[in-house]
């Protein structure tokens, strides 16, 4: 074997080595989900505490946290209660579940990279604090120019804790963008979708909900996942998710039309874009296959100038080490 | 259509006898129905234009010639008791953006003059108008800052432009994870083979005042090529069990001349085990003419945000200017 050949052998294993590395991620990620004794999690965050606080068994700890379930028996919130469940429903924030799981993860040294929990900024108090509140005190969220969640509690007696916290999907998810991607796409698959309700843009040229799109995922370490979803699908799972549909006309190229569709969750400061080329023929028969890109988890709240106009000159003169 | 407007605007302004600049706004896609969209593009021009002309003369909003539902009127007309606006522009190009009730027009740059002595924010703000299908103006918002969705979907820049830029944005958070998870192999994938690395470091350097000898923060730069700082890099990952990298205040600049260039400068805060530190990153980035290929970055510099106790200054921060692209 030449140079060349081991050269590109290296390059054909390591991609190899890339992919099943990429295969065996996946499957776990997708079953983050991964059984503990039959029991499935949304995320891998809550089989941790779940599994370090041997919640299956211990159940005078369990019955003192707050631990939801969804409609299959998959555990998707565990945290030390800390809001009114009235609050919860007339005020939806990714804020409750987020502070619910920092304290159990602080209080009991859940996950030992405690550097995202960093971010989080306390106004007034501290911590210890944060363990006294009961979800019965009096509590208010402020959102500062969505970029911070003010969240405060009254106490008569001892004074307010305040605590600001930044609108950070990853930090509200208490997850990293690569276990989220593969989650969505996840759910995205298996979502049904039922009647959709009327919160969605008028949209032209994609009037067909039953439309498919062919969506190519451009996710973490430059893989790509091609999936066909409808577009009834992408509307309802996105609908779901707390996001609101915008549709953006973006032209016409031969024979099809370009438009963009994108899912912005500003209460947790993201969007998710598809681009699509919508073919001009047989958009009327019902069997449209729209072909597109989709791009999962762009920050929103981050940004100061998308449109930052170019500077006319240099930056100042530098001094280099030789 | 321009003109057709300014007449009929100029035609009202005399009218009223007013002297404030008239504000036009023209919607510049987002919407085929071009008898609805002119109808749009009147009734906002005329609005803008009435916030310039009451903010000139320091009066009440005279709304009844505008095609608004009386549920925003009455709300524009309590927020006008906090603060009066005016334009930036005397000429606005937006796009029309679709949304569940009808149409929205955001991102028009207006200045805030507030009435009372209590606010302490942000002067430079946007607006967002909302209107039905008909065109009739349902909702005039202050956005909260300038960082958030409005800035997305345009500054009367194409789709095409703002669909790419939303493209960078995910690209370049990909990248920011790419170090939480201390992902050499992905990194390498991102920094083309020519790839350029120039970070700052604060030293402090002796000089003379008055003959006595001080001590003065300046910062002198290193460079690196893209296998010199995977090495370092690798090893500092070795060396910090959990790395958590943040950016914030992101822009993105488009290269005048090169289309498929863009440069991102951002506010960056690396918190690892072992080390914590912010600073400015710019990021080069290079958009590949087959669609199939990712962007690949070939230069990134990080500069420190401070020399002793002072920010660093704008005009200090590497930029797209900086860099010859062949």
């Amino acid at each position: 074997m030449d140079k060349k050949q081991r050269r590109k052998g290296g390059i054909i294993h390591r991609t190899m080595r890339q992919s099943i590395h990429h295969t065996i991620e996946t499957g776990i990620l997708l079953l983050v989900a991964c059984m503990t004794w039959g029991q499935t999690f949304k995320a891998s965050h809550l089989q941790r505490a779940y599994e370090k606080l041997h919640l299956a068994t211990n159940t005078q700890l369990r019955n003192h946290l707050s631990i939801r379930t969804d409609d299959r028996g998959t555990i998707e919130h565990i945290g030390i209660p800390m809001f009114s469940t009235e609050m919860r429903t007339l005020l939806p924030s990714p804020v409750y579940d987020y502070l619910e799981y920092a304290l159990l993860d602080h209080k009991y040294h859940i996950n030992e990279n405690a550097l995202q929990q960093l971010k989080l900024r306390f106004q007034n108090g501290d911590w210890s604090d944060l363990e006294q509140v009961r979800p019965s005190n009096k509590c208010t969220i402020n959102n500062v120019d969505d970029k911070w969640y003010v969240v405060t509690w009254s106490r008569s007696d001892k004074g307010n804790i305040s605590v600001a916290i930044p609108i950070d999907y990853e930090l509200l998810a208490n997850s990293s963008r690569k276990e989220m991607e593969q989650i969505f796409i996840s759910n995205l698959q298996k979502h049904h979708p039922g009647a959709i309700s009327g919160n969605i843009p008028p949209m032209p040229e994609l009037s067909d909900i039953n439309t498919t799109l062919s969506l190519e995922f451009q996710l973490y370490g430059h893989h790509k996942k091609t999936i066909d979803v409808s577009l009834a699908q992408w509307l309802s799972y996105g609908l779901s998710t707390g996001s609101t549909p915008l549709y953006i006309y973006e032209g016409r190229n031969q024979n099809t039309d370009k438009a963009v569709l994108l899912m912005e969750n500003k209460q947790e400061g993201y969007a998710h874009m598809i681009s699509v080329n919508i073919p001009i023929n047989n958009r009327r028969n019902g069997k449209v296959t729209c072909n597109g890109k989709a791009y999962l988890y762009i920050p929103i709240s981050n940004i100061a100038r998308l449109y930052e106009k170019a500077p006319h000159h240099q930056s100042t003169p530098k001094k280099y080490k030789n | 259509m321009k003109k057709i407007i300014v007449s009929i605007i100029l035609l009202f302004v005399c009218s009223t006898g007013a002297m404030a600049q008239i504000t036009l706004l023209k919607i510049n896609d987002g919407i085929s129905d071009v008898a609805l969209k002119q109808r749009m593009e009147f009734t906002i021009s005329n609005l803008l234009t009435e916030f310039g002309q009451a903010t000139a003369n320091n009066r009440p909003l005279q709304l009844h010639h505008i095609q608004m539902t009386e549920q925003s009127r009455a709300s524009l007309e309590r927020l006008w008791n906090s603060f009066h606006f005016d334009c930036d522009n005397a000429e606005n190009e937006e796009h029309c953006l679709t949304d569940v009730n009808g149409y929205e027009i955001r991102n028009i740059p207006v200045t805030l003059h507030p009435t009372g002595n209590g606010y302490k924010g942000e002067l430079e703000k946007e607006l967002t108008i909302s209107l039905t299908r008909d065109g009739m103006i349902t909702g005039v918002h202050m956005a909260l800052s300038n960082n958030v969705y409005q800035s997305i979907v345009n500054k009367g820049i194409d789709v095409t432009d703002t669909r790419r830029r939303l493209e960078i944005l995910n690209f370049v958070e990909a990248f920011r994870s790419y170090y939480d998870e201390k992902d050499i192999a992905s990194l390498r994938q991102v920094y083309s083979d020519d790839a350029l690395i120039i970070t700052g470091k604060v030293i402090m350097r002796r000089s003379y005042q008055n003959d006595q000898p001080t001590l003065k923060p300046e910062i002198v730069y290193s460079k690196k090529n893209k296998v010199q700082y995977l090495k370092s890099l690798e090893s500092n990952f070795r060396h910090n069990r959990f790395i958590k990298v943040s950016f914030d205040s992101i822009s993105v600049v488009r290269h005048p001349a090169k289309p498929n260039f863009y440069g991102v400068t951002l506010h960056q805060n690396w918190k690892s085990t072992n080390y914590e530190d912010d600073g400015y990153v710019f990021l080069l980035w290079e958009f590949k003419d087959d669609a199939d290929e990712h962007p690949v970055v070939h230069v990134r510099t990080w500069q420190p945000d401070h020399i002793g106790t002072n920010t660093l200054a704008k005009k200090e921060i590497f930029n797209i200017n900086d860099f010859f692209i062949p």
